[in-house]
């Protein structure tokens, strides 16, 4: 029997001052801003390794009759993917299409091959849909990730540009 | 009792069971400043009407000076560059037109006479759109219409960006 754990995904955040232009950046032609790439936002995956219990079984010890003994006989890691979306809050009357968010891994977590090899290593864009990001098995912290926004020109006008991003772990 | 021990054990397997999904969000601010920027890069203008020859009148005057704009002004909120002197032209005899060049998000207004500005400001540029653009030309052009002008002037000329 495998006993039924949650698997979480969780995520340690560094903060926004990454986020405010200033008016020299758009004067000076910037089109990206990125956050740091290094423990900045770190992802942790956490309740995807499961002791696999043994078979339960009566022993014939007077002293242990009728009680069942359950033995842990494996770890096994399971394999989840996380999905990526984001949901913009600010302005209300939403946000210009050529502003873009993406996002990227750029660590292979702790323990390493806990992520698929290719998996998230390149920017992709973070849409209202999920989509798939990363995969791998098993528990991993240390998963570094960098945000960037793309499209930043005088076309995007004075604004507080929010979002949430979602980041969903999903049992494969 | 121990029928309802193990409905309450049940229902907190199937919870965890239903609970295999987790969730993490992260809220991001992104802060766009406003960027207006006008100014007159050309630098400043000294225009005197030259004598004339015997017989003939004084002719117009031109002079051009420069500028540039950077704004991110809202694609539905568009601008204009109005112009002000300091005082209206006194001297007697004399008009002054102003021609600016149009950005590339604006349409020019084409020559204005802007001799009574200080008085009601005059748009010289309309519609201005998101833009960046330097080294656009402002022709200062002194129309002579009185056969003996006179006086002098020493204005300031105000450009001033706003909102439509």
């Amino acid at each position: 029997m495998k006993l039924a754990f949650s698997t979480s995904v969780n995520i340690a955040d560094g903060g926004g001052s990454w986020c405010n232009v200033s008016t020299n950046d758009i004067m000076n032609g910037i089109t990206e801003i990125a956050s740091p790439p290094f423990g900045h936002y770190v992802l942790i995956v956490e309740g995807a390794a499961r002791k696999n219990i043994g078979r339960s079984y009566h022993t014939k010890n007077r002293l242990m009759k009728n009680q069942f003994k359950n033995i842990p006989t494996k770890i096994d890691r399971v394999a989840w993917h996380i999905d990526v979306s984001k949901s913009n809050t600010t302005p209300v009357g939403g946000w210009p299409a050529e502003l873009e968010l993406y996002v990227k891994r750029t660590s292979a977590g702790d323990p390493e091959g806990g992520i698929t090899d290719e998996s998230g290593t390149t920017y992709q864009e973070i849409t209202a849909v999920d989509t798939q990001f990363l995969d791998g098995s098993g528990n991993v912290s240390d998963i570094n990730i960098q945000l960037k926004f793309e499209g930043i020109s005088l076309e995007i006008s004075e604004e507080i540009y929010g979002t949430q991003i979602t980041f969903t772990i999903v049992e494969d | 009792m121990k029928k309802l021990l193990i409905l309450t054990i049940l229902l907190g397997l199937v919870g965890s069971l239903m609970a295999k999904d987790g969730v993490a969000t992260l809220d991001l601010d992104l802060s766009i400043p406003d960027v207006t920027v006008l100014s007159i890069t050309g630098g400043n203008i000294d225009v005197i009407l030259p004598t004339p020859h015997a017989g003939d009148g004084f002719v117009d005057v031109t002079a051009y000076s420069s500028y540039e704009i950077i704004t991110n002004t809202p694609a539905a909120t568009t601008q204009d560059i109005n112009a002000a002197l300091s005082a209206d032209i006194s001297a007697t005899g004399v008009i002054l037109w102003l021609r600016a060049d149009a950005p590339t998000s604006g349409i020019s207004a084409g020559s204005v006479n802007i001799s009574g500005s200080n008085t009601l400001a005059v748009p010289i540029v309309t519609s201005i759109g998101p833009t960046s653009d330097t080294d656009l030309q402002l022709e200062f052009k002194f129309v002579v219409d009185a056969l003996a002008p006179s006086g002098s002037e020493d204005l300031v000329l105000t450009l001033t960006l706003a909102d439509e």
